[in-house]
């Protein structure tokens, strides 16, 4: 028989209160000092995170001019709509080796193929490994009631076995809802945020080198986006691309990057979202 | 060799894998802009950020490149999208440049092609450069680009003008002897048309 789907927001939600509690024995267990300190780090996340995502420069031009932002089976759709072939010949085809991980990971929860994945943000430049581009969604949009869960870190990476099953004892110990967010990242954080500034907390809480990983399900366009943040050189090379095109020096892929950089300049200052060099 | 381990159509940001390493590559595709990846980054490539798996190999990184230019090409003629021509990306980007950006772009122009005699490309972007409001409404930029024009054509009339005047030369066959000598008269003249076009002259070492 067919195991059912799992409901990840309802079991973020049922998980409320036990995060609280272990973020009260974590903090308790804690000298005065550092006690003080994740009760202020709480405090922060809760007032003022909200979900960022880090893109590449074509993906956010196409959410602030079409608001189109497809995840990997909405592509799949519109790709077998057009050629006719099936989805699943089609996602075999791109994700090959990776395949039966992913879709065993989605196929595990209730719409989990809807899934948009984020993470938990405060402020600077987000995971860029994978998009240079920081899109800073407004905690009105995050906060407008749309489904939300917190994991402590790459749901993939850290919840799938390597038979691609599901780690599900682990998502219920950690999942958390958007109310409780802070109490996770303090919870995740204990141990790091004592040696640490309070101007340190926004790279701890997410960088290249850690994050919680933030699991919605929602439209995306121009509007739920605060603000969009980009490293200062990758801003930088940017305009180095279109002082180089004048020179005619720039290929096919360089000079669709400069046209795609041109479409967010374009589309922000229309729509009065701020880009921001970090 | 060059193993590509996962690529993007739409943009062209590819991983690759060389004898030093698993790397990102993107466009422009400068060398110096390669960030180091590895196993783990691949994987959340493809599951999460729309890359395809690839196992292809090719033989150099012009390869690598030319593979992912064709790749953004096909995909964006499909979709109806535009990739500027050269010149244009420039162009295009030019009206949302701040007073910063423009500023930099002038001692670079400066610096790097009236230096060389790059004169068509500089006036190719200060004449636009000279019509953007940040611009006019900017008294000292206004006056740097406006020198920096000036200086462009006076430059390149002078230019033009040596050229013409030893295009022009009567110049003896056995002026220059130990030239003609040494290099054949065919190719002397081949050098003769180059400079008279202001053609670059390619020199193979």
């Amino acid at each position: 028989m067919r195991k059912m789907a799992l409901d990840l927001f309802e079991i973020a939600e049922a998980n409320a209160h036990s995060i609280k509690l272990r973020f009260e024995q974590v903090r308790d267990f804690q000298p005065d000092h550092d006690q003080a300190t994740l009760n202020r780090f709480e405090a922060c996340v809760r007032d003022q995170s909200t979900i960022a995502i880090n893109l590449r420069p074509w993906i956010v031009a196409n959410i602030l001019t079409t608001g189109r932002y497809q995840n990997i089976y909405e592509w799949a759709d519109e790709q077998a709509s057009v050629s006719g072939r099936s989805v699943e010949e089609i996602l075999r085809e791109k994700l090959k080796d990776l395949y039966v991980k992913r879709v065993s990971f989605d196929a595990a929860f209730a719409d989990g193929i809807r899934f948009r994945y984020g993470a938990l943000y405060l402020a600077g430049a987000g995971v860029t490994r994978y998009g240079k581009f920081c899109l800073v969604l407004s905690r009105d949009f995050v906060e407008s009631g749309i489904p939300v869960a917190y994991v402590p870190a790459d749901s993939l990476k850290t919840y799938m076995c390597d038979d691609s099953t599901l780690d599900e004892a682990g998502i219920r110990e950690h999942a958390g809802p958007h109310t409780h967010r802070g109490f996770l990242a303090a919870i995740k954080l204990s141990d790091s945020l004592s040696a640490r500034t309070e101007s340190d907390w926004p790279l701890l809480l997410c960088s290249d080198a850690d994050y919680i990983e933030a699991i919605f399900i929602a439209d995306l366009d121009h509007n739920a986006v605060e603000c969009i943040r980009v490293p200062v050189a990758e801003y930088e090379q940017l305009w180095d691309l279109a002082f180089s095109d004048f020179g005619k020096r720039v290929g096919s892929a360089g000079r669709a990057l400069a046209h795609d950089f041109a479409s967010i300049l374009r589309a922000a200052r229309e729509r009065s979202i701020p880009l921001e060099e970090v | 060799m060059i193993e590509l381990l996962a690529y993007t159509t739409e943009d062209g940001w590819a991983y690759v894998r060389t004898d030093r390493g698993i790397f990102l590559v993107r466009p422009p595709y400068a060398r110096s802009a390669m960030t180091q990846g590895n196993e783990y980054a691949v994987e959340k490539a493809i599951t999460m950020h729309g890359f395809i798996g690839s196992k292809e190999e090719f033989d150099d990184w012009r390869a690598v490149t030319a593979f992912l230019n064709d790749q953004v090409v096909a995909y964006r003629n499909a979709q109806a999208q535009i990739i500027p021509q050269p010149g244009d990306a420039g162009k295009e980007l030019l009206e949302f440049a701040p007073p910063e950006v423009l500023q930099r772009f002038l001692e670079r122009l400066r610096d790097e092609w009236l230096s060389v005699g790059r004169w068509q490309e500089a006036q190719d972007l200060l004449l636009p450069i000279l019509g953007l409001p940040t611009v006019t409404h900017d008294e000292a930029l206004t006056r740097v680009s406006r020198d920096l024009l000036e200086q462009s054509m006076r430059l390149q009339r002078q230019s033009d003008k040596r050229h013409q005047e030893l295009a022009s030369l009567d110049i003896p066959d056995d002026r220059f002897s130990l030239v003609n000598n040494r290099y054949n008269r065919v190719e002397l003249n081949k050098y003769k048309e180059i400079t008279e076009q202001h053609r670059p002259l390619m020199v193979a070492v």
